[in-house]
């Protein structure tokens, strides 16, 4: 368990009476995604967090991107469950990227290509270390969320981090190299 | 009524050794355990991934807080099945003196989730008092404890390295694990200070097959429960041997909440409430064993008028400090990680090595490194990492760094101000009342990890670490889960609870072995010492009953 990423979903502040309904609905994102019905997210707004998160995360030759991992259903059944001032930096961070999309290029985030998503992104991550806007801070919490969804699913965890734990191995060898020990 | 020649209060770490020895011994013994008997099909998550998990292991966040408020720092989502709920067992505690009373009621205690660290204490610790005048010395050196540390180890299973290093004192060990190549980096900075060592940690994980139990088969996830009964648990080791032997009964659901009195003084048994039925039932013996985790024990003795004159009973609560660390990344070679390490289930270890032969002006005691420098199954320097897209994603995976970390357990003083008493009006679930816990650091241990954390600063640094995390304020007590005390052992029945034999000074026939007997806390992981305490007590039993004093 990282600390970090443990105490970023306690920030998210899950209301402890909807636990037992986000069990089931997290589960059925990583068993059968397709029957997953959104709890948070309108389909036009998961649609732009689906391209959002796979713009920090996108699919390349070696692994899928975000979006094939689910991501976007991940955020949703967190939200869903979260406190309203939580849901309320989602809903005003989307509009941040939204506007900016419009901003630079007349449109909303989701109906940009692949590069000028980037650009926007490029936009709102240019003061990673000390954001000063909205549009700023709202990127590290969604790529906080990004992570942390990401790299818990099947495929961030098998495909792109070609993990080979959790499972019987033969031995843990550790270091391999003499010069290392010596 | 059957009277059994032992009853065994507790199926922990010293609930099974003591039910283990005593049958083997011929006693016919009842263990009582408060909770339930766990199925592993059912509540191990040893092979489950994240995205099996409700909350993809990070736990149910609000869930622990409402529901679980002291399991938060130990428990995550695949382990909180082994503790209990707070809200049907809770405790008080003064406002300002938070306490965390982390506890598990299911058949094996907390051995199914427990650290496997396993060290033994040295005469530093035994004669401590003596060493530098606080509190009091144990009742019994190194040297009486020493053969019950090999008759535990050697049937456990440990395995580690021997060093050679006198506070820290080697014992019966299987091959030890190695080091991740970020580690043994770290261990040539350590080891340059000429005063201190770096060796792997002492682990109950078995490097080879050992008394019928598979060797290691390297998952990553013991604490989850472990299908081949690999890191000891009472479960997997003490509790089959004991049933072999045709002796032991076990009672399951069984609630103990008074220790019967005879009029000769003696303990006759024990009155417990069935968990199930919601009755009180008495059973009967000519030999009680509190094994029922340090604050458990010392509850039992209170709740049964017991030493009520002794002025330590209750009191001199230990924890040790736990959560003051420096967290960084060492460098990898870069390209796609061949072998991750958080297979070993296991870290590095730098025992004490302050206020040995010289004296710190600012502070008495010391603590233990535990650490690691692994690239495990989340990557975190990605949250440390800027940037995102394309280019950020090749290089989480192929500019891998080693999360590298030292957190400092401190020796925690024995005081009287650190003390439990029955809360007046306060009860659980069962209509037992509530236990009361007064419990804050000294200046001592704030000062001791200040040293602490500098000086893993410094060390870290050193090893070349991108450090981004540094922690000098310890959790609040209890969080360590190495509560310890309340009814020490003694040489005077005026200043302690227990005479060298773990006896209780005024019911021959009652005995604590858990850590509630300890005089003083060390900075070790206690497990062992008390498993080699049990040993030692259950001998002496047997000794007295073989000549008929019992």
């Amino acid at each position: 368990m990282e600390r970090r990423t443990a105490l970023t979903l306690l920030s998210a502040g899950l209301l402890a009476d909807r636990i037992d309904i986000a069990k089931g609905q997290l589960l059925q994102i990583a068993n059968a995604p397709t029957e997953y019905r959104l709890q948070f997210f309108s389909p036009a707004t998961n649609e732009t967090v689906a391209a959002l998160t796979e713009t920090i995360l996108p699919a390349d030759d070696h692994s899928p991107g975000a979006r094939e991992a689910n991501v976007s259903l991940f955020i949703d059944v967190m939200l869903a469950n979260s406190e309203a001032t939580v849901q309320q930096e989602w809903v005003l961070g989307i509009d941040e990227f939204d506007a900016e999309a419009h901003r630079a290029f007349g449109s909303t985030f989701a109906q940009l290509d692949a590069a000028r998503r980037h650009d926007v992104m490029s936009a709102a991550a240019r003061n990673e270390e000390k954001p000063s806007t909205e549009l700023e801070r709202f990127f590290g919490t969604l790529k906080v969320m990004t992570l942390n969804g990401y790299y818990t699913s099947a495929a961030g965890i098998h495909r792109d981090l070609q993990y080979k734990g959790n499972t019987a191995l033969k031995n843990y060898y550790g270091c391999t190299h003499p010069e290392h020990q010596a | 009524m059957k009277t059994y020649d032992a009853i065994v209060v507790g199926s922990g770490a010293t609930g099974g050794w003591a039910a283990k020895q005593l049958c083997e011994g011929g006693f016919k013994v009842l263990m009582l355990e408060a909770g339930r008997q766990l199925d592993p099909a059912k509540d191990f998550n040893e092979h489950t991934w994240p995205y099996q998990m409700p909350f993809r292991g990070f736990g149910k966040p609000g869930d622990i807080e409402t529901r679980q408020r002291s399991v938060a720092r130990f428990a995550n989502e695949f382990t909180t099945q082994f503790f209990v709920n707070d809200a049907d067992l809770p405790y008080t505690t003064p406002a300002d003196k938070p306490f965390n009373w982390i506890r598990s009621r299911n058949v094996g205690g907390r051995t199914l989730a427990w650290g496997r660290q396993t060290y033994r204490l040295s005469n530093y610790d035994f004669k401590a008092a003596s060493h530098d005048g606080h509190g009091q010395d144990w009742p019994i050196r190194y040297e009486d404890l020493a053969p019950y540390y090999n008759i535990v180890e050697s049937f456990i299973g440990v395995s580690g390295r021997a060093e050679g290093y006198e506070a820290l004192p080697d014992g019966k060990f299987m091959p030890p694990m190695n080091f991740s190549c970020g580690e043994w980096k770290l261990k040539k900075v350590v080891e340059s200070y000429g005063d201190r060592i770096m060796t792997i940690g002492r682990a109950a994980i078995l490097t080879e097959r050992h008394e019928g139990r598979a060797a290691c088969h390297w998952c990553g996830h013991c604490g989850r429960g472990c299908m081949t009964g690999s890191y000891f648990s009472t479960p997997s080791s003490t509790l089959p041997a004991a049933v072999r032997t045709g002796r032991l009964t076990l009672q399951t659901n069984a609630i103990a909440h008074r220790i019967l009195l005879g009029k000769d003084g003696k303990a006759r048994g024990v009155e417990f409430i069935d968990g199930q039925t919601g009755k009180s039932i008495e059973v009967r013996a000519k030999v009680v064993m509190l094994n029922a985790s340090t604050l458990e024990s010392t509850r039992l003795l209170m709740l049964s008028k017991i030493g009520a004159s002794n002025e330590a009973l209750g009191k001199y609560l230990m924890d040790h400090t736990i959560d003051c660390r420096v967290l960084g990344f060492l460098p990898a070679a870069p390209g796609p990680i061949a072998e991750f390490d958080d297979n070993r289930a296991n870290g590095l270890y730098i025992p004490r090595f302050r206020n040995l032969k010289t004296k710190r002006p600012d502070y008495i005691r010391g603590w233990g490194y535990q650490g690691e420098a692994v690239r495990g199954m989340f990557p975190t320097h990605a949250l440390h990492r800027n940037g995102f897209g394309a280019d950020f994603k090749r290089s989480v995976r192929e500019e891998w760094p080693y999360s590298a970390r030292l957190w400092a357990f401190g020796e925690m003083l024995a005081r009287p101000e650190n003390r439990v008493s029955i809360d007046a009006t306060a009860k659980d679930r069962w209509g037992i009342p509530e236990l009361h816990i007064e419990c804050a650091h000294s200046d001592n241990e704030m000062k001791m990890m200040k040293d602490a954390v500098d000086t893993a600063h410094e060390m870290m640094e050193k090893a070349g670490a991108e450090i981004y995390e540094v922690n000098y304020t310890p959790r609040p007590p209890g969080t360590c889960v190495h509560e310890l005390g309340t009814a020490r052992m003694g040489t005077d029945p005026k200043t302690s609870v227990l005479n060298s034999f773990n006896q209780v000074w005024e019911v021959p026939n009652l005995f604590v072995t858990d850590g509630a007997a300890f005089p003083s806390s060390g900075c070790v992981n206690p497990t062992l010492t008390m498993m080699a305490l049990t040993v030692r007590t259950c001998e002496h039993i047997l000794d007295r009953a073989k000549r008929r004093e019992i």
